[in-house]
């Protein structure tokens, strides 16, 4: 295909209403390990994508659609989506990988 | 009584199939075989039973990479058949994921993974795992889950609410729900102590609590039974 490889990163995040109990475990246990001024810790996911478009904006697009679809829990969580540096569109930058494990 | 074919699908992961497929052939009078989640139909089946476990090893989210199983667009289509699709445990979670029923699970409030016994109150007799209940009948069942919390944002709940679409709701052993109940009676920090919910249209149900782990007096409970019995009731209506 024309195009190119591109890296996007995927931030998903509890939304900021919804109690995160890990966060806040995380949270007390800096306080315990003497980093009390942490008020507050979020936990979240990130997804690092290799994207293959015609063009940065193609894939950032492309990576909202699969974040909104797939990624991101439309009942708890938010997202946000970054092109990475290394995403220049270069075919072949990135080694092809073997393919997935064969159907389960 | 007559019988009817149950389908038990089973993800890579899933790992209470056998118990829900014994619990079906012993406490009702159903055929029930399980299918596998590459199964693209379930013509012929008037009823699915999703069982609980890890599907795909509950990556992503809890059952949130099932919904990419074609057994899934089998569930869909049987759900919107009108026929009963019910899940327990991770079924529920699977459920969610896939649209066919509201909210979503959090991580327990207490960080733990919680395997003991609750008891549930039946809210609503409206739903294939209820319709042999009283309203208001108490049931002592096993759950085990880390991802058990439901969630839904202020208004959608309001509204699961009005329509009565909550069917278990987490209680004291007497039955008393909410600030009357004891502290440890909601086991994983649910909104309204939601146990279990149905779809608007009342053929889609699914519960945290395992009715497959309780329907002998062997297990340590045979409470589950009136789950089973409700499917049966359900299924001859």
């Amino acid at each position: 295909m024309t195009g190119g490889r591109y890296r996007v990163r995927v931030e998903v995040r509890l939304r900021p209403a919804i109690y995160d109990p890990q966060g806040e475990a995380i949270r007390r246990a800096l306080a315990g390990a003497g980093a009390g001024e942490v008020l507050s810790v979020r936990q979240g996911k990130s997804f690092d994508l290799e994207i293959a478009a015609d063009s940065a904006a193609a894939a950032e697009e492309r990576a909202r659609e699969v974040a909104r679809r797939v990624l991101a829990s439309p009942v708890l969580e938010d997202f946000e989506v970054a092109a990475m540096p290394g995403g220049d569109g270069v075919p072949d930058r990135v080694p092809d990988r073997a393919s997935p494990d064969g159907e389960s | 009584m007559s019988s009817r074919r149950i389908a038990v699908p089973v993800f890579p992961g899933t790992n209470c199939e056998e118990d829900v497929l014994h619990a079906l052939r012993t406490v009702t009078p159903h055929e029930a075989e399980l299918v596998w989640h590459r199964e693209g139909s379930l013509a012929g089946f008037d009823a699915a039973v999703v069982p609980g476990g890890f599907a795909h090893g509950d990556y992503l989210r809890a059952g949130g990479l099932a919904r990419f199983s074609p057994v899934m667009d089998a569930l869909r289509e049987l759900a919107e058949s009108g026929r009963a699709v019910v899940g327990i445990c991770n079924g529920f979670q699977i459920l969610q994921e896939a649209g066919l029923l509201p909210g979503a699970m959090l991580r327990n409030r207490s960080l733990t993974y919680v395997c003991r016994e609750v008891f549930v109150r039946a809210e609503s007799r409206e739903s294939p795992f209820t319709a042999a209940l009283e309203t208001g009948e108490v049931l002592r069942l096993p759950v085990g889950h880390a991802e058990g919390n439901f969630h839904l944002d202020d208004e959608p709940l309001a509204e699961l609410e009005a329509r009565e679409q909550v069917v278990f709701r987490y209680c004291g052993p007497d039955g008393a729900c909410g600030a009357r109940a004891p502290a440890d009676a909601n086991p994983n920090g649910s909104r309204n102590g939601v146990a279990g919910v149905r779809n608007r249209r009342g053929n889609v149900a699914a519960l945290m609590p395992h009715p497959d782990r309780a329907y002998e007096p062997a297990l340590g409970g045979a409470d589950g039974v009136r789950l089973f019995e409700s499917l049966t009731r359900w299924l001859e209506a």
